[in-house]
């Protein structure tokens, strides 16, 4: 590349976009030349979706400049953005299900003879789109989305956007739910885009990836830009720093294992299509982590022994006592909770109150003849809030209100509150800032200490290594083995990857 | 106007729960200035809406007539609506669970009024215990249709109303029934006439003209004054207000109708729970029902149509969120108080019943298009 | 490749015949109901019968028009009842109006036809505007449609009665009164052929060549299978709902326009003290096969439904059964097809997320656990 003209394809200049009650991005910076990759990192809320929000034109109120290919654009409608060249790829695939591949490319750009649609034309286009994305031979243009898998959803979203022939692709954290085979072809498909002059940007959270596809690295913290660099000229450590803003060193503590007796001991867990033979040891006082790709498994194997779902073969037994699955309720009666992957979906319910949401959980332990008296909760609550640091210190603030971190710490607070002896932990710090992060670890360690036994279902590596004193490795819904010497996060990815 | 699409447009994005990337968007951080000045009015319209619009009401109907603020005016006032608010509280906990609102009332109502009347033979007691077990099952059936399956609703709920509504007609082959009726003809149709008959043939030599009497009696007791109806109306809202708020179902029952995933997550039976709400407002309806049929004196299909829909304007003008989870027995009174004095209103003003009908309708779109308008300026999004 | 490889290739997986079977029941069903009124009713095939019952379903077809669309966006029009009312009480009221005011009797056949130009027309536009009033409350100020509609359905009752003044509305001159329902052959079987049947058709033929042909109605597809997908993909999805609604409002109101043309008579409260039409164009477009979420639905088999409650209940009253029996049976139909649908959605959703390669393992498991007698 040296030596080249570099042809810078789109330029942001002092964007900055304010919510109510927030300034998510501030006077941002940012550029992305041809046929390149740019990758766009930092912690969940620095403000990287926004950015790439006002590029897809989602908001007509941002301040700052944005040229494209040099001109100046005003992207303040989607179409704006699509029109002036910007093809957007979401996390969350915004696909009809109800409606074949070949709707959900063209959608809203059908081909046809004025008024009526040309189905030869719409089927032969989509094969060609198909074709973009290496799915022509595999995928029938009629098929309905809903019967397609998730790797091959993605690409038809891919698909669905390169239609458009995009000067400017933006990419967010694409590869999520997808097996290193997955990932492997479509970073294949992105060398391929990139030939065309195409810039792209490309947000993620995977260091090792960023380090494989992109040329360029932007880091945002807190809605700033905190620098730019040529991936080749700098290292994984000074990029986490760039990110969390302070040196990871210090971060985790060493750990000791309080590992007492047995508490629990599944043995062929079945849940067929999700989980096979899934079989290992809990002991009280342990943090038994479990490592595994997107898709391994994990969170179904947190379902089954909470209860959530059906489990179709299979034996626990918890202290001793071989229990029969039940429902949820009946699993927290025994000790056995579940905080959920996702706090927004399954976790908190948003509009309630902390301490309702905090109290939701034990409603029936704090309950005479039918009747509902809180003031023994209340105090508990008011415990956990000191315990964990949540911030702001009211009990009644609607949950909406919190920051990602907060919310997470009352969602834990919902489980301790259940006094529970096994505690299954899914994901316990997605999407929260550094501070809360380190806070809620704290509290797991402390937990382990009081003899509550842990599982961790993460995908965060350095968190599985940090707390874990064991770890077994999930991958396509079995257990294949065990890592209990020196854990570390190479070890830890190879395993899970296999 | 094209900014305004957009800018709802985000606010519905953030609204679905579903972020699919800023996590953060009310984020407080420490003592950063990063806040924004909230919209003060529309904290206090959505807080206190209902009486709000009681006050406005109240101000209008001063204006017009020196008669409305005398007891006897408001008392009308409050017997126009009673059986109105009977009805809505036990559609409350249908609409606080998330489960949109219970559109079987209006046939709920007439199926236990006529079997009220029928088991009235057996003694008055007889007969409402016999329409409230109906309104049980009736409630039953629903609860466990909507939460287990999860049908929807409204749909389930209108399917109801149409199959109790056939049975009804079909049991009295289109006619109804009346209190005092006791001839052989009577004896064959309805649901239990005919097996009554047959157990005992002398049903016919009772003495019906007292149990009729005293049937037809309930709607016309005004114990000091003020019509049963009005009591019966206060026991249920107060027990309404207790069951939703002191109770283990009722603070379950919020959880489940925030959010149901989270409810089920969290431990809570929530197949049971919207059960016992759809229960609730059946039985509320059988109790509707009874007094409703001793009023008009006659078992008929057509007894309570209309309740569903004045309901749930009631419930929604009285801050009732159709999301779930929002709301309280206050509100309830008040929406449905509200709607009796607009009625009143127009009614001193001379304006006739359908034209009140229209105005009234316009007044609701108004209220909750004012009331949504507010909720998106705070940053929320649950009409 | 043997023999039975190819059978076995040729053989259709068993979750598609299923699927297709349900995507068509409609068809199905009306086959089905024919069959057995004509075994339990007499002459339930004749034309004494067949012509009527169509007659009767052309209403509650041409509001289920409509009303398909709505629901294919994702919402509800509970109001449908009441535009229906709006738009007979409107013609006949305007065109006693306009009759009088181009001069009456004395003016002879230019009052009449321009009395019934200018009343359809008026009559047309209130649906439209109603309907408009709806799409706008539901798309731009994001309330409920269920509220929305729900208010609008309170006040227009209300309006028809003020407008009808309590009566019903008959035409004072009956030149042309019965044009629509007069047949274009007088043989059997044709006479259901009047400009009343020809016009609903066309406008169903046209509605659901908008949906399956053009851009504009696959488009409107999408934006009720997933309304963020199809707004990202630069579909003005507002507009698109709020077109809805006006579609819902429009034929509404032009069936119970041709409805009160070819009776003689608008009724203020039709439907209140007998079936209630907003319950037939529900039950039929969800026994047509609309989803209650939307992003599928088709007008042509709501009209099948349509017909086939119909047929239902022509059938019950032949068969003396009454009235009553009607109701009862619509809302039986209607129950089960909606526990049907959602109990397949539920069986469905327990098995959602398996993975596909995890499932094939199945069988194998299986047969591991029995050799090994856990």
């Amino acid at each position: 590349m040296e030596g080249q003209k570099v042809d810078v394809m789109l330029s942001m200049k002092g964007i900055t976009k304010r919510f109510p009650g927030t300034l998510a991005v501030c006077n941002v910076d940012f550029d992305v030349r041809a046929g390149e990759v740019h990758a766009l990192m930092g912690e969940n809320g620095a403000g990287k979706s926004t950015l790439m929000k006002i590029l897809a034109g989602s908001f007509n109120d941002y301040e700052g400049e944005i040229f494209i290919e040099g001109k100046p654009v005003k992207l303040h409608t989607p179409s704006a953005a699509k029109s002036a060249g910007v093809g957007m790829m979401y996390q969350e695939l915004s696909i009809a299900y109800n409606r074949s591949v070949q709707e959900n490319i063209f959608a809203g750009a059908i081909p046809g003879k004025g008024i009526f649609v040309d189905k030869k034309q719409l089927r032969e286009k989509t094969i060609q789109s198909l074709a973009r994305v290496k799915l022509d031979k595999t995928i029938d243009p009629d098929t309905e989305m809903k019967n397609i898998n998730q790797h091959e959803c993605q690409l038809i979203e891919l698909a669905k956007v390169l239609n458009n022939n995009p000067r400017i692709l933006v990419m967010d954290e694409p590869t999520s739910a997808l097996s290193s085979d997955e990932v492997q072809i479509l970073f294949d498909i992105i060398n391929d885009i990139k030939k065309k002059g195409i810039a792209i940007i490309y947000i993620s959270h995977h260091l090792q990836e960023v380090f494989e596809i992109a040329d360029r690295v932007t880091v945002l913290r807190d809605g700033r830009k905190i620098a730019t660099c040529n991936v080749c000229d700098v290292t994984k450590e000074e990029l986490v720093e760039m990110m969390v803003g302070q040196k990871v060193k210090e971060f985790y503590k060493p750990k000791t294992s309080h590992a007492g007796e047995k508490i629990l001991e599944v043995k062929n867990l079945t849940r067929y299509g999700f989980v096979h033979d899934i079989s290992f040891e809990l002991y009280k006082g342990e943090i038994l982590g479990v490592v595994g790709l997107a898709g391994s498994g994990r969170t179904e194997l947190g379902r089954c022994l909470a209860g959530a779902d059906k489990v179709d073969y299979g034996e626990i037994i918890l202290e001793n006592e071989k229990i029969k699955i039940g429902d949820i309720n009946k699993m927290l009666e025994k000790g056995i909770a579940y905080l959920t992957e996702n706090r927004k979906l399954e976790g908190l319910a948003l509009r309630l109150t902390n301490r309702q949401n905090i109290l939701s959980t034990i409603i029936p332990r704090l309950s005479k003849g039918g009747f509902y008296f809180p003031r023994k909760g209340n105090n508990r609550v008011k415990e956990l809030y000191e315990e964990l640091n949540i911030y702001p210190n009211n009990t009644d603030l609607e949950t909406s209100n919190l920051s990602g971190g907060n919310q997470q710490k009352v969602l834990l607070a919902k489980w301790l509150i259940t006094k529970p002896k096994v505690l299954i932990l899914d994901e316990p710090t997605r999407g929260v800032d550094v501070g809360a992060k380190k806070k809620i670890h704290e509290t797991i360690v402390k937990l382990a200490k009081e003899g509550v036994a842990v599982l961790l279902l993460s995908s965060d590596l350095p968190e599985l290594v940090a707390l874990s004193d064991r770890v077994i490795v999930l991958r396509r819904g079995h257990v294949i083995g065990e890592l209990n010497e020196e854990l570390d996060e190479n070890k830890l990815l190879l395993a899970a990857n296999g | 106007m094209k900014n305004l699409m957009k800018i709802n447009y985000c606010w519905r994005q953030m609204d679905k729960e579903v972020f699919s990337v800023e996590e953060n968007v009310f984020y407080e951080v420490n003592k950063d200035a990063r806040r924004i000045k909230l919209d003060l009015f529309s904290t206090i319209v959505t807080k206190f809406g209902v009486f709000f619009m009681i006050a406005i009401l109240a101000v209008f109907g001063i204006i017009v007539s020196p008669k409305f603020l005398s007891g006897s005016n408001l008392l009308n006032v409050l017997n126009a609506v009673s059986y109105l608010g009977i009805v809505a509280t036990g559609i409350s906990f249908v609409i606080y669970s998330g489960h949109y609102a219970d559109m079987s009332a209006p046939m709920t109502m007439a199926i236990t009024g006529v079997i009220c009347v029928e088991f009235m033979r057996y003694g008055l007691v007889y007969g409402m215990i016999a329409a409230v077990i109906t309104g049980i099952i009736i409630g039953t059936i629903n609860g466990f249709v909507v939460g287990k399956i999860r049908v929807n609703p409204v749909i389930w709920t209108m399917a109801m109303n149409f199959i109790l509504e056939g049975l009804v007609r079909w049991s009295y082959h289109g006619n109804q029934i009346y209190p005092d009726m006791a001839n052989e003809q009577t004896y064959k149709t309805g649901f239990f006439l005919p097996l009554m008959y047959k157990l005992d043939p002398n049903i016919l030599n009772i003495d019906l003209e007292s149990k009729a009497a005293a049937f037809n009696g309930l709607a016309q007791t005004y114990p000091l004054g003020v019509p049963l109806v009005l009591y019966i109306m206060f026991a249920v809202m107060i027990a309404g207000y207790v069951v939703m708020s002191k109770t283990t179902f009722g603070n379950q029952l919020k959880v489940v109708g925030s959010n149901y995933n989270v409810a089920k997550m969290s431990g809570i039976n929530c197949t049971r729970t919207v059960m016992l709400a759809f229960i609730i407002s059946s039985v509320c309806a059988a109790i509707g029902g009874i007094f409703m049929t001793s009023l008009n004196q006659v078992g008929a299909f057509y007894i309570g149509q209309g309740y569903d829909f004045q309901a749930v304007t009631a419930l929604i003008l009285g801050g009732m969120s159709l999301a779930g989870g929002r709301g309280n027995m206050l509100g309830v009174f008040g929406g449905v108080f509200t709607l009796g004095l607009i009625s009143n209103i127009l009614t001193l003003i001379g304006i006739g019943t359908f034209t009140q009908k229209m105005i009234t309708g316009a007044i609701f779109i108004l209220v909750v298009y004012v009331n949504a308008k507010s909720l998106r300026k705070l940053g929320r999004d649950y009409a | 490749m043997t023999m039975r490889n190819i059978i076995k290739n040729i053989k259709p997986d068993k979750t598609l015949v299923i699927s297709k079977l349900n995507n068509n029941r409609v068809y199905i069903l009306l086959v089905l109901i024919m069959i057995i009124m004509s075994a339990c009713a007499p002459n339930f095939l004749g034309t004494g019968n067949i012509v009527p019952m169509i007659k009767t379903a052309l209403l509650p077809i041409l509001a289920g028009t409509g009303f398909t669309y709505v629901m294919i966006g994702g919402n509800f029009d509970l109001s449908v009842g009441a535009i229906i009312n709006v738009g007979a009480a409107v013609v006949m009221g305007e065109f006693n109006r306009f009759f009088a005011i181009f001069g009456g009797e004395a003016a002879g056949i230019k009052a009449v036809v321009f009395g019934w130009i200018i009343a359809i027309i008026i009559a047309l536009a209130a649906g439209v505007l109603v309907g408009f009033i709806n799409g706008l409350l539901v798309a731009k100020g994001r309330i409920h449609s269920f509220i929305v509609t729900i208010g609008m359905l309170t006040a227009l009752s209300g309006f028809v009665y003020t407008y009808c003044k309590g009566n019903t509305i008959s035409a004072d001159n009956t030149l042309f009164v019965n044009i629509l329902e007069r047949p274009f052959i007088k043989i059997p079987y044709l006479e259901v052929f009047t400009i009343r049947f020809l016009v609903t058709v066309l406008i169903v033929i046209f509605f659901e060549i908008l949906l399956l042909k053009a851009k504009w109605g696959r488009d409107l597809l999408m934006v009720g299978s997933n309304e963020e997908a199809a707004w990202h993909a630069g579909i003005n999805t507002q507009r698109k709902i709020i077109w809805t609604f006006i579609f819902s409002g429009f034929t509404s109101a032009f069936g119970g326009v041709m409805f009160a043309i070819s009776m003689n008579a608008a009724v203020p409260n039709y439907g209140e003290r007998g079936i209630n039409p907003l319950m037939i164009v529900l039950a039929s477009t969800i026994i047509g096969g609309t989803e209650l979420t939307g992003g599928r639905g088709s007008v042509v088999k709501t009209a099948i439904a349509v017909l086939t409650i119909q047929a239902i209940f022509n059938g019950l009253i032949i068969m003396r059964m009454g009235f009553d029996a009607q109701v009862l049976a619509a809302g039986i139909l209607l129950a089960i097809v909606v526990l049907y649908e959602s109990y397949s959605l539920y069986k469905q959703n327990l098995k959602k997320g398996a993975k596909i390669a995890l499932l094939k393992e199945v069988p194998e498991l299986k047969a591991r656990r029995k050799n090994t007698g856990l």
